[in-house]
């Protein structure tokens, strides 16, 4: 039984029933756990359990993290920064980087095409399934895209006299990787083959 | 050629048209009412959304010997007179639209879903099936909370 405590000073404590050689169990599962709470990743305290008569003892390091193959993977946060130097427009830059996002989502997830005998199966963007709100795959995004602009400042790095860089297409390279690693973190297999739902 | 008279925006219209014409040729090029957008051609991307009494449709695929004797709403009759829509205000606060191609008709998709489901999940939310090509989706989900936190 895990144990999951938060403290009056606000920290969190988790007494991990994993033995701790190197293998870097205790910071993995605190940066999950901070993730999952929003918590800061200095406030997760993860201390060792003291040894259990059920024999569960191991160095856990292949199952501290969640291993299996989903069937419909989907995203459910993603964070993004970028620095474009001057941003002109923050509110339209924001809104670029998640468009990037959503891109790079569906490239890794479900967009592509078959090819039936020589010809493209899909015929147009209903079978194409790009990235949309519907289709089981919900997103939310927390990109420098939310929150106020004052907060977007915070977290997009943008010198204010540097000449703009163009945006474009950016993130989407940025973040088709970030879903294959994630998916390869929290499946323990590397894919290869894209879409993963296909 | 068969005459074919509906109400458009609130105001009665007829027109020459054959009668499996498309609503939406109809409302483009013969009313030059170009707010639903053209993309698919088989209402699936469902840029050209709109209402027909009260309900969402896509004018891409309805004939418009269908439409006759009813009311049809595009993005151009959605507001009430100067006062917009509440789906349009909360789309100009969230800053929705980015290209803007597909957002006419994710506004009709939306308001019809807010019609039907004032307050909808987000599973309610997922049932909308327009695309957009600058991926504005989270932004869309931000204005229709909005929007339905606001009505
Ligand atoms: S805003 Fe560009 S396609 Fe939706």
């Amino acid at each position: 039984m895990l144990v999951l405590e938060v403290t009056p000073a606000n920290k969190v404590v988790v007494r991990l029933p994993r033995v701790e050689v190197g293998q870097g169990v205790t910071t993995a599962v605190a940066m999950m756990i901070a993730e999952e709470l929003d918590a800061r990743l200095a406030d997760v305290d993860i201390p060792l359990a003291d040894a259990r008569s059920e024999g569960n003892q191991f160095t856990g390091g292949s199952s501290s993290d969640r291993r299996r193959r989903p069937e419909n993977p989907r995203v459910t946060k993603v964070v993004m920064a970028a620095d474009v130097r001057t941003a002109v427009n923050p509110r339209g830059l924001q809104a670029q980087l998640m468009g990037t996002a959503v891109d790079g989502i569906s490239t890794i997830l479900r967009a592509g095409l078959h090819i039936d005998r020589g010809a493209v199966r899909e015929s147009s963007f209903a079978d194409f399934l790009p990235q949309t709100p519907s289709g089981g795959t919900p997103i939310s995004l927390r990109s420098p895209a939310s929150g106020t602009p004052r907060s977007t400042s915070r977290r997009t790095s943008c010198p204010p006299t540097a000449i703009p860089a163009a945006p474009g297409e950016l993130g989407v390279p940025a973040a088709a990787g970030a879903v294959a690693n994630a998916y390869a973190r929290a499946t323990g297999t590397k894919p290869r083959r894209f879409p993963l739902n296909f | 050629m068969p005459s074919h008279s509906f109400t458009l925006n609130g105001r009665r219209v007829t027109v020459e048209a054959p009668a499996d014409m498309p609503l939406l040729w109809v409302l483009r090029d013969l009313l030059n009412v170009t707010g639903p957008k053209y993309g698919c051609g088989v209402g699936a991307c469902r840029a050209c959304t709109s209402h027909l009494d009260g309900d969402e449709i896509q004018p891409r695929v309805v004939p418009v010997a269908d439409c006759a004797g009813r009311e049809v709403t595009t993005i151009e009759g959605l507001a009430d007179g100067d006062r917009l829509h509440p789906v349009q205000q909360a789309w100009l606060d969230c800053d929705v639209a980015q290209c803007g191609f597909c957002q006419p008709g994710q506004i009709m998709a939306a308001a019809a879903l807010l019609k039907k489901t004032p307050r909808p999940t987000d599973a309610d939310i997922d049932r909308i099936e327009n695309v957009c090509r600058c991926g504005t989706y989270s932004r869309i989900r931000e204005a229709i909370d909005k929007a339905a936190a606001g009505s």
